[in-house]
């Protein structure tokens, strides 16, 4: 166990490793630098900016400076909001984001998996055939698409939600659903198949043999086993969900993380993009890291070893 | 000797997007208090599906009809979903083939067992557990208290059939259904396997449902047989009897392939050339006759009556029938051919 802990964590610490230095040498192979605009900086101003942000040090010590920050936490200033730090970037967006994208998580498992569960326990009937469709259309339509459409119809003709606002909790009505709308389908389809394919296994007929009602059978058999392949995809669902999406904070007006990254690709903005992939990437190891341990609580067959 | 089970008329079907599967054809039989009467033939026979619908186990597509099933004179195919869920585990109790599937991966072996007390007593927790370690005291595993808290992953395939054993034997069911226990394990453990059962049986007097598709194992254990095929009975006799006389050619076909004694070393069985029905379309007539080597053409287009032989022995085969020896063999050629075949296979093992 304690052996187990120690190289998952050594393992991760060296995987957040190889993507800083992919995305350090992606981003100085992508042609462009943050001062590069239209309108040619003097050269002699381009120069003292280089200096400043150290652009002018070996490519080697610059990646060493940043590891050296990401250590004591400190991600460095923005290349393009002078007088801001990436630190304050993630300070402000990722709250906005991680509570949408929260909310989005609690609707998600709430609404979907009871929705696999009947899905699949009407197996074949017009009810499973519905909820089926739905998921269907959820994992096919992108999300800008089911915001613009969601938008139109609630609050530009009929007036009932708030967009661009999120005092009030309505607000979060349109955004939750556009954001949740892909995996709430995607885990009440896997939530559907996995019950169908446990409800057959040889051990639900062995329950069933003891006498015991369908619902003790579902219950106590049936959901924990199904549950597994949920749970799997859970993790890099939730990280993905909390640290923001581009294009519906950009639809919604949303000032998260995700509209921050996209902004500082496009503009180079070297210490952003490289400060929030690897917090992005910190999130999604430690969440993966998670559920790998729920993972061995619900399944005894997988065992915490080295 | 009065029967603890009689059977009537049972049919079973399934409900397919091909069509209609009958995989039960019309069963009778019955079962005596405190016997182990044996089921045997090839797989698809319709034996599995034959003994799950006894307890409406087998698969929702499936439809049971049945004239009746009388357990201790009550007929439980007219009962409710609800009156027979205290049938099943409690009175008629189960055990399947494949042990590896069929316990809950991710509940422990005791929590399974003690499951079963649960749901049919009124013990409290402490109860439960000391009752599920004296039935793997009773079952011999060893090292019950431990057992207790594994999962069935860290067992293996004998201790996992033994615990199926103490879940099916929890209640002091009337009836235990024996599904091949044995065919998934391999032969030393099969043989301590059949010994636990057979001393189980004597010390508890239940009534066993034992289903093979070996009558070696039968002429072992059992004192009465059935033969089934093609989703009905063929022959049935006491074990006495079935060895003394066999009457169906069907029987004589599985006798031929239990190796001998001097073969024992080669062991590998010698089939019945052929496959089994399809139970989609099944044979109009009889279901032995594309694979006997007696058929006659009264065999093809006309079910075969079931002939009393005397002494509890009965076969469902023309040749038994007055006169039907005289007549020619249509498929001789055929079936000739297919049995030179098996004789060049066995030839060459
Ligand atoms: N769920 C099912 N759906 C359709 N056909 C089935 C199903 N289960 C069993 N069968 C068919 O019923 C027949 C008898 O099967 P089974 O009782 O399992 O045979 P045995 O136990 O003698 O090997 C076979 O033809 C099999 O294909
Ligand atoms: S009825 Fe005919 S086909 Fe069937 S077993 Fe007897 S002889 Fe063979
Ligand atoms: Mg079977």
């Amino acid at each position: 166990m304690a052996r187990f802990l120690i190289k998952r964590i050594l393992l991760m610490i060296l995987s957040l490793f190889v993507i800083a230095f992919l995305t350090f040498s992606l981003m100085h192979a992508v042609p462009g630098g943050p001062f590069t605009a239209e309108r040619q900086l003097p050269a002699r101003v381009e120069a003292e900016m280089r200096a400043r942000y150290n652009l002018d040090a070996p490519l080697y010590v610059q990646f060493f400076d940043y590891i050296k920050g990401f250590l004591t936490f400190d991600l460095g200033p923005s290349f393009k909001y002078p007088g801001k730090t990436v630190n304050d970037f993630i300070e402000n967006g990722f709250p906005v984001s991680a509570k949408l994208g929260g909310i989005t998580i609690l609707f998600i498992l709430a609404v979907s998996i009871p929705l696999g569960i009947w899905a699949a326990l009407k197996n074949g009937k017009w009810q499973d055939g519905f909820v089926m469709t739905i998921a269907t259309l959820g994992v096919t339509i992108p999300s800008f698409v089911i915001a613009t459409l969601l938008m139109y119809l609630f609050s530009h003709k009929l007036g009932w939600l708030p967009v661009f606002s999120l005092d009030k909790w309505q607000g979060y009505i349109l955004p939750v659903v556009s954001l949740g709308g892909y995996s709430l389908a995607f885990i009440a389809r896997l939530m559907r198949s996995s019950l169908l394919e446990v409800m057959g296994q040889d051990y639900i007929r062995t329950a069933r043999s003891k006498g015991l009602s369908e619902v003790k059978v579902i219950v106590r058999h049936g959901l924990r086993n199904a549950l597994i392949p949920v749970i799997t995809i859970l993790g890099p669902t939730i990280a993905a969900l909390l640290t923001g999406s581009f294009v519906i904070e950009k639809i919604f007006a949303i000032p998260g993380m995700g509209v921050y990254f996209v902004d500082s690709v496009g503009q180079r903005d070297y210490t952003a993009i490289m400060g929030i992939t690897v917090f992005y990437a910190t999130f999604l190891i430690v969440m993966t890291f998670i559920v790998d341990i729920f993972y061995t609580i619900i399944d005894p067959r997988i065992r915490m070893e080295a | 000797m009065s029967a603890i089970l009689e059977v009537n008329n049972l049919k079973t079907t399934f409900h397919t997007g091909n069509g209609a599967v009958q995989a039960v054809r019309g069963v009778s039989f019955h079962l005596n208090e405190g016997e182990i009467l044996g089921i045997v033939g090839e797989s698809g026979s319709g034996k599995s599906v034959m003994s799950m619908s006894l307890i409406r186990l087998v698969a929702p597509t499936a439809k049971i009809e049945a004239g009746s099933i009388l357990y201790k004179g009550k007929d439980i195919s007219t009962y409710s979903a609800r009156q027979l869920r205290s049938i099943r585990g409690k009175e008629i109790a189960m055990i399947f083939q494949d042990p590896m599937s069929s316990l809950n991966p991710v509940m422990t072996v005791g929590a399974q067992v003690a499951e079963m007390l649960s749901e049919h007593s009124r013990l409290s927790a402490k109860e439960r557990k000391a009752q599920v370690i004296a039935l793997f005291n009773r079952v011999r595993i060893p090292e019950a208290e431990k057992r207790y808290r594994q999962y069935p992953h860290e067992l293996s395939g004998g201790m996992r059939q033994r615990v199926m054993m103490a879940l099916a034997l929890a209640m002091q069911p009337g009836i235990l259904i024996a599904d091949e226990p044995t065919t998934a394990l391999d032969v030393t453990i099969q043989d301590q396997i059949l010994k636990v059962m057979r001393q189980l049986q004597s010390e508890l007097g239940t009534s066993i449902l034992f289903i093979t598709h070996d009558l070696a194992v039968v002429a072992d254990l059992c004192s009465r047989v059935l033969v089934m095929y093609g989703g009905q009975i063929m022959e049935d006799a006491s074990i006495d009897d079935i060895f003394a006389r066999p009457l169906h050619p069907y029987t004589l076909g599985l006798m031929a392939s239990i190796p001998s004694l001097e073969q024992e070393k080669a062991t590998r069985l010698v089939p019945i050339p052929g496959s089994p029905p399809d139970m989609l379309n099944p044979p109009a007539g009889c279901p032995f006759a594309p694979r006997c080597p007696e058929a006659r053409e009264i065999c093809l287009e006309n079910p075969a009556p079931l002939v009393d032989a005397g002494k509890g022995h009965h076969s469902r085969c023309w040749l038994l029938t007055e006169g039907a020896r005289e007549l020619d063999h249509p498929f001789r050629t055929v079936t000739d051919a297919m049995y030179r075949n098996r004789e060049r296979t066995e030839d060459t093992l």
